[in-house]
C-alpha cells in the first residue's frame, strides 16, 4: 500500500491539508462540511492506530521528510530536515490525541451553532499542531508546531466574542508567544554549540555531561514548556482559556497542554537524560507540588465551573509531574521505586486525559442545558438527566483517585513509589486527592442536587455520545488496569527510561 | 506495590455482597414508615441553605493563604510574564549544582 510507510506524517498532514480545505466545504453545506472534518479526523486516527501498531511490532519509527533515512539526509551522515519519530509514549499519545479531537468534532456538532465556517478550519489546525508536537524529533519543527497550536488556540478562544473572551485570548496569546520565544531560544543556544537540531543527534553531543549553556537551554526548554503544560508557578495560560473557550476547544486545549507535558519529558529523559543531575528532577517534584496545592486550593471557592475544573487540571498536572519528576532524580539508571514513580506519572498523564475531557464535556452540557455558568446559580439537574449525574459522578470519583476507577490505580502508583522518596510527598498527593473530592462533592450537590429547576433543556444525544465513550474508556482502564500497564504504560515507560532506545532510531 | 496485588473485579464483586446484606437488613426493617420533617440537630431546617459556602471555614481559617494566592492571580500579564522569567532563573540556578 502506497501510505503504508507514510503514515506519519498523514498523520499530520490530513488535518493540516482538511483545515486549509474545509472553508470551501462550508459554502457547500453544513452536513458536508461536518462529515468532512469527521472523516479527515477519522483516517488520521487510523492512520495513528495503524502507525501504533508497528511500533509495537516493529520497534521505533522513524520517517525522514525527502529521504530513505536520517542518515541519507546529509553527506556527513548526520541527520537534517524535518524528521517524525514515534516510539511506545508518544504513538500512544498521538493515538489518544486524535481520539479524542474526534470526539470533539461530534460535540462540536451541537454545541457550535454559529461562524462554525471560522470554528473547523481552526479547530482542523490546532489538531494538526497538538499531533505534530506529539511526533516530531527536532526542536525547530517542534518550536514551528507549537506556534501553529498556540495561533490556532488563540484564535479559538475568542470564539464567543465577549469581551472577557477577548482579554482571555489575548493573554493566552502573548504568553504563548513569549513561552516560545523562550523555547526558540533554548533552541539557539543548542544551535549555536552543536549545529544540530535533531533531539537525537544533539543527545548524542551533549551525552554525560551538559555544558553550562545546555543547562540554560533545558532551563529554558522546561519554563516555556511548563507555562504551555499549565503547571504551577506559570499555570496562568490556562485559567481564563478554560473559561472562556467553546468546550470542544478546551478539549483540544488540555490535549495541547498534556502534549506539552510529554515534549518536556522526551527532552528531559532522551535529550538530557544521561546528564541530568537529580537536582533537576527535584525541581519537578517541587512544582509538581506546588501545583497541587494551588489548584486544589484554588479550586475550592471557585463558581465558575470551567474555572474550578481548569484548576483542578492545574492540580492533575501536579500529580503528573510529582511522578515523573522523582524518576527523574534516578537518571541515568532507573529501577524500583524510581521507574514506579516515572510509570504511574506517565499513567496519570493518560488517565487525566479521560477524567478532564469527560468532566469539561459535562461542564459545557450543564451550561447547554440550563444556560448558566456558576454553580451556585444551577440546581436539581438529576431531576433532568439522571445520566449527565451518573456521568458527572464517575468523572468526579475518577479525578479523586476513589477505587475501582482508573484515577485511583495511577495515584495509588504515585503515593507507594513517591513516598520512598519522601513520605511527606505522599501525604500531600493523598491531602490533594481529598480536596478536590471535596470540592466535586459540592459541585455535586449544588449543579445535581436540590428541587428540580423549571428551565433545564434536554441533553442532545451527540453530546452524550462522546461522553459515554469516555465513560467507558475511564471505566474499563478502571477494572483492568494490569493489562493496559502491562502492555501500554510500562513499554512507554521504558521508551522514556531509556534513551538509546529513542537516539538508537536516528542515528 | 500494592496494584500487584489490587484487584478492581474483587472491589467490585465485594462492594455489590455489602450492597445485597445492606438491602437485606433494610428489608427486614418496616414496611410503612411515617414520613417525618427534615431536621438540622433537633432544629427545623432553613429554607435555603447555602451550600456555595459549605468550606467557609476551612477558607477563614486558611484566609492569610487564600489572601496571598488571590493577590498573585492578579490577572496581569506583566506579573505572569515575570513569574515565568523568575522559573528560568531557578531552574537555571539549580541546573548549575
Amino acid at each position: 500500500m502506497i501510505a503504508d510507510g507514510h503514515c506519519m506524517i498523514l498523520a499530520i498532514a490530513i488535518p493540516l491539508l482538511a483545515g486549509f480545505s474545509t472553508p470551501l466545504l462550508s459554502r457547500v453545506g453544513r452536513k458536508i462540511r461536518n462529515s468532512w472534518v469527521f472523516i479527515t479526523l477519522f483516517v488520521s486516527l487510523l492512520c495513528a492506530s495503524y502507525q501504533f501498531l508497528k511500533i509495537v511490532s516493529e520497534g521505533v519509527q522513524v520517517y525522514t521528510l525527502g529521504a530513505a533515512m536520517p542518515s541519507l539526509t546529509s553527506p556527513q551522515g548526520f541527520p537534517v530536515r524535518i524528521i517524525l519519530e514515534a516510539d511506545a509514549l508518544n504513538g500512544m499519545i498521538c493515538v489518544i490525541v486524535l481520539s479524542f479531537a474526534l470526539l470533539a468534532s461530534v460535540y462540536a456538532w451541537k454545541s457550535i451553532r454559529e461562524r462554525e465556517d471560522k470554528f473547523y478550519p481552526l479547530f482542523l489546525l490546532l489538531t494538526a499542531g497538538i499531533v505534530g508536537m506529539s511526533l516530531t524529533g527536532d526542536f525547530f519543527t517542534l518550536f514551528v508546531f507549537i506556534e501553529i497550536s498556540s495561533i490556532s488556540s488563540a484564535a479559538l478562544i475568542s470564539f464567543f466574542r465577549r469581551g472577557e473572551s477577548f482579554e482571555a485570548a489575548i493573554k493566552y496569546l502573548i504568553l504563548s508567544a513569549v513561552g516560545a520565544l523562550f523555547l526558540l531560544f533554548g533552541v539557539g543556544l543548542l544551535y549555536g554549540q552543536y549545529g544540530l537540531l535533531n533531539m537525537a543527534a544533539v543527545s548524542r553531543e551533549i551525552g554525560a555531561s551538559h555544558s553550562f549553556l545546555d543547562g540554560a537551554a533545558l532551563a529554558l526548554f522546561a519554563a516555556g514548556l511548563l507555562l504551555k503544560s499549565g503547571a504551577a508557578p506559570v499555570h496562568w495560560l490556562k485559567l481564563d482559556a478554560y473559561q472562556e473557550s467553546p468546550v470542544p476547544v478546551i478539549v483540544l486545549c488540555l490535549l495541547s497542554s498534556l502534549v506539552s507535558l510529554y515534549v518536556l519529558f522526551r527532552i528531559a529523559f532522551s535529550v538530557f537524560g544521561l546528564s541530568l543531575t537529580p537536582a533537576f528532577g527535584w525541581v519537578m517534584v517541587t512544582l509538581g507540588v506546588g501545583s497541587i496545592l494551588v489548584g486544589v486550593l484554588m479550586a475550592l471557592p471557585q463558581d465558575d465551573l470551567k474555572r474550578l475544573i481548569a484548576y483542578a487540571a492545574v492540580a492533575e498536572i501536579g500529580y503528573v509531574m510529582l511522578g515523573v519528576g522523582a524518576g527523574l532524580t534516578q537518571m541515568p539508571v532507573l529501577d524500583g521505586s524510581g521507574f514506579a514513580a516515572l510509570e504511574g506519572g506517565i499513567f496519570h498523564l493518560v488517565n487525566d486525559i479521560f477524567n478532564l475531557g469527560l468532566l469539561f464535556l459535562i461542564a459545557g452540557t450543564v451550561c447547554h442545558c440550563t444556560g448558566k455558568r456558576k454553580i451556585s446559580h444551577t440546581g436539581g439537574l438529576a431531576h433532568h438527566s439522571p445520566l449527565l449525574t451518573f456521568l458527572f459522578l464517575l468523572g468526579m470519583l475518577a479525578i479523586s483517585g476513589i477505587p475501582p476507577l482508573n484515577g485511583f490505580a495511577s495515584k495509588i502508583m504515585i503515593y507507594e513509589s513517591v513516598f520512598f522518596f519522601s513520605p511527606l510527598l505522599s501525604a500531600v498527593g493523598l491531602l490533594g486527592s481529598i480536596i478536590i473530592l471535596a470540592i466535586f462533592v459540592k459541585v455535586f450537590a449544588l449543579v445535581f442536587l436540590g428541587p428540580p429547576s423549571e428551565k433545564a433543556a434536554g441533553v442532545p444525544l451527540l453530546m452524550v455520545l462522546p461522553m459515554l465513550v469516555v465513560a467507558s474508556v475511564i471505566i474499563f482502564i478502571g477494572l483492568f488496569p494490569h493489562p493496559v500497564l502491562e502492555f501500554l504504560i510500562e513499554p512507554a515507560s521504558r521508551s522514556l527510561a531509556n534513551p538509546s532506545l529513542w537516539t538508537g532510531g536516528v542515528l | 506495590m500494592i496494584l500487584d496485588s489490587w484487584s478492581p473485579l474483587v472491589f467490585v464483586i465485594s462492594l455489590i455482597i455489602i450492597a445485597l446484606i445492606m438491602w437485606a437488613i433494610r428489608h427486614k426493617g418496616q414496611r410503612v414508615r411515617k414520613k417525618t420533617p427534615a431536621f438540622f440537630a433537633a432544629n427545623p431546617v432553613p429554607p435555603r441553605h447555602k451550600i456555595n459556602y459549605m468550606y467557609w471555614g476551612f477558607q477563614t481559617a486558611m484566609g492569610r493563604v487564600y489572601r496571598v494566592l488571590r493577590e498573585l492571580h492578579s490577572g496581569l500579564i506583566n506579573d505572569y510574564v515575570y513569574w515565568l522569567i523568575l522559573l528560568t532563573i531557578i531552574i537555571w540556578v539549580v541546573m548549575l549544582i
